[in-house]
């Protein structure tokens, strides 16, 4: 059942990124030819909150920041390095604190653009260190860290408050490893909510105050 | 606010009905909404006229940088040159390789991916106001009447609505009051995307043919806020695109099919007279020349004969008289319709571009060019007689600048050079020649950063790196300085001759005298705003004349 909702994830992800392109075309069919492409770069920093299964005992909740920077390589395209902090002070009931640390990069795609408004889908892959801790009986819990290769998928959207400051809110799937209580590495399926403020290393093109209209 | 306008509108219209009375191609007093509807009925006849249109669009872009002392000079520019078809939205066949290649992106990952990239597309869009034109997709305030030239113009702000989608038009339209065509729209297109932008520019239409207005001049101009940081930087440029090339028979041949002239009936040539080898052999060149020089005018990138060929002639004529030069057949000097500074010959004939002749200061410096390429006509420099053949001329117009070239190697561009110090020597221009030296020194000067500008597309580089053209003009030449104001060594791009869009003819500028006012107004090789005098065409005039009105 847990892979048949894999399947259709990753079906209905890339079926978006194939639909959007064509969607987001339409929408632009008439208007007028941009002069100028690029470049357009920006940096972020934000509050993340990451859901983590721990094996045979539940989901830890952990808080953080995340700092990333992106640039965008055509009007639909760009790249992303996105790095994150999170901590919990208590891994469940155990008397461990916490913490994930992730470095990722990947490509970014703009399916849809409109006015100040722009959804991104992303496919980042990395290292992820998680320091955790899992409880084998009531008393007893193994602590320690590991660092391996890790990926993950997401999306969001961005909302331009002015020129050079936007909103953005997005979503990911992180792909993590930790041990069980029996001391074999475990594959890891997070999920992280960020909420970020995006500061443009180039000022945005004014709104015309014809469109207040 | 708005309705006083209109009752101002509907006064000047009303005030302007004795003029109507006199003159039968004045349109009867309309109130500003029948106005307005009548523009936007032509604007739409417009963008199906352009539609079937395919003049030569050529844009040069210089991006600028402002110092400390706040002295605004181009640090790069960009150039492009290709055939308009709006027939599925805006395209252009480029005259040049647009795009690096893949390598380029590879070997140069950073500026290639932190670099604007001028969208050529881009800037011939700005010949339309907006594809699909509709009233209701605007707001229309009138602002004023203002005479641009010959035409009496009705200024109209123009704004898009709520509902109008990305890209639409906004900013001012002038409409000219007899037949309600636009004839010069300035501001932008409204909307953005986070990657591309849209340019602020003032678009310009001239009157080429009774009743038709068709877009001749734009100028672009952007203005970035904060230039001085690497990290906030921001677009900052001027460019100008120039249209020409209109004229469908022109493009075809047509009329060659249709006229048949006949200068003389009766040969009157003594009989029996054969062409010996070294006739043959010249005729054969002349071949190659004339073949060359018709299929650049052909495809819109030679001018037709015409008065500024004239005045080239005579200085070369000057050049020949006075070194006592034979020389057969005759020289001749025709004009290259575009840009890029360049000068080159075709067997006898001198092609000179128009960005060149724009930019020399003095009829010395003319001289100094023309003794050039007079200097490669004296030493032989042949034209390369595979031209005489027609099937090398069949090629898209697109190619030329691949398929054809004139350049030549540096030891003849050497040997010239000398050869037009003695020609120079002896010319009535040979106490003058430090004005021409002035300009060799600014265009190595400015030669790094405008390396588009001085890049040939047919013929030989006149600057490259440290060297340029007749060293020894440059070296005896006197300092460069800046700031004085009595020493002009090139001119602005467009400052001295005119090119009628239509027929591609190239006439010299009539305007007046300036006194400058700063070293800032020098403006050497650099883009400057355009600012023509519009006229209705002759055509139009007689129409007038005869009192036709059309519907």
């Amino acid at each position: 059942m847990r892979n048949t909702m894999r399947t259709i994830g990753k079906l209905c992800f890339f079926g978006f990124v194939m639909v959007a392109p064509a969607l987001a075309q339409n929408q632009m069919v008439n208007a007028p030819s941009p002069a100028v492409s690029g470049p357009a770069y920006d940096v972020s920093v934000g509050y993340s909150r990451l859901s983590m299964p721990i094996a045979s005992a539940g989901r830890a909740n952990f808080n953080g920041l995340d700092f990333a920077g992106s640039i965008d390589l055509s009007p639909r395209w760009g790249a992303t390095l996105d790095s994150n902090y999170l901590y919990t002070p208590a891994v469940l009931d155990t008397r461990h604190q916490g913490y994930v640390l992730s470095l990722y990069t990947g490509p970014l795609f703009y399916p849809i653009e409109h006015r100040n408004t722009r959804v991104f889908v992303r496919a980042l892959a990395g290292m992820g260190l998680v320091d955790g801790a899992v409880p084998i009986t009531e008393a007893q819990d193994f602590h320690g860290w590991l660092v391996r290769p890790s990926y993950a998928v997401g999306g969001g959207v961005e909302q331009f408050v002015s020129g050079q400051l936007a909103l953005r809110i997005n979503g990911d799937y992180l792909r993590t490893s930790f041990y069980d209580a029996a001391g074999a590495v475990q594959p890891q399926n997070n999920l992280r909510l960020t909420l970020s403020f995006v500061f443009r290393l180039k000022e945005r093109p004014h709104r015309s105050s014809a469109q207040l209209w | 606010m708005r309705s006083f306008r209109t009752i101002v509108f509907l006064l000047l219209l009303s005030s302007t009905v004795g003029v109507a009375a006199e003159n039968p191609k004045v349109s009867p007093a309309l109130s500003f909404d029948q106005t307005v509807d009548r523009v936007v009925e032509r604007e739409r006849g417009f963008v199906v006229t352009m539609k079937r249109m395919h003049p030569l669009a050529e844009t040069y872009i210089q991006n600028l940088r402002e110092d400390n002392d706040h002295n605004v000079e181009p640090v790069s520019d960009q150039y492009f040159l290709g055939r308009l078809d709006l027939n599925h939205g805006v395209r252009d066949s480029m005259f040049q390789r647009q795009h690096e290649g893949f390598l380029h992106h590879v070997s140069n990952p950073i500026s290639s991916a932190l670099a604007y990239k001028f969208l050529p597309q881009g800037f011939a869009q700005m010949v339309v106001l907006d594809p699909d034109f509709q009233k209701t997709n605007y707001h229309f305030t009138f602002v004023r009447r203002e005479f641009l030239g010959e035409a009496r113009c009705i200024v109209i702000d123009v704004q898009p609505g709520k509902k109008a989608r990305e890209g639409s038009f906004t900013g001012r339209i002038w409409v000219e009051d007899r037949d309600f065509n636009i004839v010069r729209f300035n501001g932008t297109y409204a909307g953005h995307s986070n990657f591309t932008h849209y340019l602020h520019f003032d678009s310009w239409r001239f009157n080429l043919q009774a009743d038709l207005w068709l877009p001749s001049y734009i100028y672009v101009e952007e203005s970035g806020t904060k230039r001085n940081s690497p990290l906030f930087h921001d677009l900052y440029l001027k460019a100008q695109t120039r249209l020409w090339g209109y004229d469908p028979e022109q493009l075809n041949h047509n009329e060659e099919f249709t006229q048949i002239k006949v200068d003389n009936s009766v040969d009157d040539r003594p009989v029996a007279k054969d062409n010996g080898p070294v006739e043959a052999q010249r005729m054969w060149e002349r071949m190659a020349e004339d073949n060359a020089v018709d299929h650049l005018q052909k495809i819109g990138l030679l001018a037709p004969s015409g008065d500024v060929d004239k005045i080239l002639q005579t200085v070369v004529d000057n050049l020949i008289i006075t070194n006592k030069l034979q020389i057969e057949p005759d020289v001749r000097c025709r004009v290259l319709l575009t840009l890029p500074l360049e000068s080159f010959t075709i067997g006898h004939t001198i092609v000179v571009s128009r960005g060149l002749l724009d930019v020399l200061p003095d009829e010395a410096s003319l001289a100094t060019i023309l003794a050039h390429e007079l200097g490669h006509i004296v030493l032989g420099h042949h034209v390369d007689t595979k031209l005489a053949f027609d099937d090398r001329f069949f090629f898209a117009d697109a190619d030329a600048f691949q398929r054809l070239h004139f350049e030549r190697d540096g030891a003849e561009e050497k040997a010239a050079d000398s050869k037009a110090l003695e020609l120079l020597a002896t010319s009535p221009y040979k106490d003058k020649l430090g004005n021409a030296g002035l300009f060799l020194k600014a265009l190595q000067n400015r030669g790094p950063a405008l390396t588009n500008l001085i890049s040939p597309r047919l013929g030989s580089r006149m600057a490259s790196g440290n060297a340029t053209r007749m060293a020894a003009l440059f070296n005896s030449a006197p300092a460069l300085e800046k700031q004085r104001l009595d020493q002009i060594a090139a001119l602005p791009i467009g400052s001295r001759v005119k090119l009628d869009p239509w027929s591609n003819q190239l006439t010299m500028m009539n305007a007046n005298p300036v006194a400058l006012l700063s070293p800032r107004e020098k403006m050497p090789f650099e883009v400057t705003p355009f600012f023509p005098s519009l006229s209705y065409s002759q055509a139009d005039r007689k129409l007038v004349a005869q009192g036709s009105v059309r519907p």
